[in-house]
């Protein structure tokens, strides 16, 4: 048996069956499928542990505590932050990218500010921001692409002048935040988020204050990494942003569990975003202190089962390895972009080669409608795909097409289910002919 | 049905009854938000039955071929009975079987007929 024939045998979901074909998963960028190791990891909490964490002393309750607190430990260490209390646990992705929004730039994001972005973002990179530049009267500016799916980022490269100035740089005087996803959940491009970061100097901080008297310095960067830890080993320190934000359920771990890392001296001077229990350290009629971070920022009762799941997903990622896993989906990758490209009737968006690339790949065939794509390759061949615009309108409106079907591949993937795809979309054609 | 049957991928090749209807007497766009498939009816009542029907669908398959069994098989019905129709009965005209999300394809074309019944002119 190969490696790959074993891995695939930790995933219980992929022994499954849709209209009498094994089912051929092609959907992991919307959400992975979970390894027993997680599975077990969740119901081990509820089984054994199951108590509220930091508000016991009797034994569950210090067992749920210790092991959502190891769990921190373990994912600082996973994405090399300076500390455990930089991380915080969300819902999602989403969640931490409004929790920035929210703390970090309503106070701090004055009127004729700007914030720059990109237009291949996710919804969740991009509305959060949005509604903030509205409501304070700033401005929003997206980096553009390139016909290659790349962002335009080189000086004299991008034409766009909103989002450039004289030097080049992507930020002006008056930038507060620039937020930028690592990979694109429909293109498949891997920014260079060191390279494009190299000329913003650190966001620097006037001590003691709150944001909102941060006012001119250098841009906070807040970087969207859901697409990327899937796939990438990820070193926030090296990266050179401020915020990271990403979901557990793409990486193998439960629905439920995300994380925000951000730097200690900049989660310290933003007030809290939600308020309750867990984030406080007294409160009386007269007056309430708040929590260090991160407490300060995990009001309410947290998804301890499913931190407990994240947990388990990143030992396994350790076991698997990242190298692994890139040759794996990698090599995939070239395959399907490949032989794709041989179809007249197919038009790919995003880049051809493998190159500073996750295997997440949008396409077109003819015009046949991406439901009906997606449609016939379920019910005729069992294979899931999504189609749509992969909450990414802006993008879509860019490239000029109403939506699209997306092919999303994860290490558990083979190449014989890559040559039943490509069989499934030469008979599509003929279908549909 | 099977939907890659004969007869609905000769009703999605050429769907019936295309076209602006002159001398519509009722009139409607409807549009699906989840996907921008869009849609629009012509009818022509008398004596409160459907005379004539024409329709400019823009969509995937399920919509497309909705409103083009549509178009054939309502023709003589009273604008009650139109009005009345429910997703249910829109399946067993069309014979397709279809899941929750497809099945908001499916009722687009009858949302947009209903719509200009109700809505008049
Ligand atoms: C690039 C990107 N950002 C953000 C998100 C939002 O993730 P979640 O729905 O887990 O909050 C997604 C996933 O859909 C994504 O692909």
């Amino acid at each position: 048996m190969s490696d790959q024939q074993k891995t695939r045998k930790d995933f219980p979901l992929l022994q499954r069956r849709i209209n009498g074909k094994p089912l051929i998963y092609f959907d992991n960028a919307a959400t992975s499928q979970k390894p027993q190791k997680v599975i077990d990891a969740v119901s081990g909490f509820y089984q054994n542990h199951n108590a509220n964490i930091h508000r016991g002393i009797h034994t569950l309750a210090e067992e749920a505590t210790d092991i959502y607190e190891n769990v921190r430990n373990q994912v600082a260490k996973y994405i090399n932050a300076n500390s455990p209390e930089e991380v915080i646990f969300v819902r999602n992705t989403t969640e931490a990218l409004n929790l920035v929004a929210y703390s970090f730039g309503r106070p701090s994001v004055l009127k004729k500010d700007e914030i720059v972005t990109t237009i291949m973002e996710h919804h969740s990179n991009f509305l959060p921001w949005r509604e903030l530049a509205l409501e304070n009267g700033a401005a929003l500016k997206a980096i553009d692409i390139d016909n290659g799916g790349r962002l335009m980022i080189k000086t004299g490269e991008n034409k766009n002048e909103d989002t450039k100035n004289k030097k080049g740089r992507i930020f002006n005087h008056g930038t507060k935040i620039i937020a930028l996803t690592q990979a694109s959940n429909v293109l498949g491009t891997v920014n260079p988020i060191k390279e494009i970061l190299s000329s913003v100097p650190p966001y620097t901080l006037n001590a003691g204050s709150s944001p909102r008297t941060q006012s001119r310095g250098y841009p906070l960067v807040v970087v969207d990494g859901a697409q990327a830890v899937p796939h990438l080993r990820v070193n926030v320190r090296e990266l050179g942003c401020d915020f990271y934000a990403f979901s557990g359920h793409k990486m193998f771990a439960p629905m439920g569990a995300g994380v925000l890392w951000g730097r200690r001296e900049i989660l310290e001077l933003m007030p809290p975003f939600l308020f309750g229990g867990g984030m406080i350290k007294n409160v009386s009629l007269a007056g309430a202190e708040y929590a260090e971070v991160p407490a300060k920022f995990e009001a309410g009762t947290p998804s301890v089962a499913d931190v407990a799941g994240l947990g388990a997903a990143i030992e396994y990622l350790e076991e698997i390895g990242y190298e692994e896993i890139a040759n794996c989906e990698l090599s995939n990758c070239e395959l399907l972009l490949g032989e794709l490209q041989k179809i007249p009737e197919v038009t790919i968006y995003g880049p051809k080669t493998t190159k500073d690339r996750v295997a997440t790949i949008s396409f077109n065939v003819r015009d046949i409608h991406p439901h009906d794509v997606a449609q016939f390759l379920n019910d005729n061949y069992g294979i899931a795909v999504r189609a749509g615009q992969h909450c990414a309108g802006p993008l879509h409106e860019r490239l000029g097409i109403p939506a699209s079907v997306r092919a999303s591949l994860a290490f558990y993937n083979t190449e014989g289910e890559i040559r039943v795809f490509l069989t499934a979309i030469k008979d599509l054609i003929r279908v549909f002919k | 049905m099977n939907l890659y049957s004969l007869t609905i991928m000769d009703h999605y090749h050429h769907p019936r009854n295309v076209g602006k209807l002159d001398g519509a007497t009722h009139k409607a766009d409807e549009v699906n938000t989840s996907c921008g498939d869009k849609t629009r009816f012509g009818l022509r009542v008398e004596n409160d039955k459907l005379k004539e029907i024409k329709h400019e669908t823009r969509g995937c398959l399920v919509a497309i071929v909705s409103a083009s069994v549509l178009s054939e098989k309502i023709i003589g019905k009273s604008t009650k009975e139109i009005k009345e129709m429910k997703a249910e009965d829109l399946m067993a005209l069309i014979g397709m079987e279809l899941t929750t999300s497809r099945i908001r394809c499916a009722m687009l074309p009858l949302l947009a007929i209903q719509k200009a019944l109700k809505g008049g002119g």
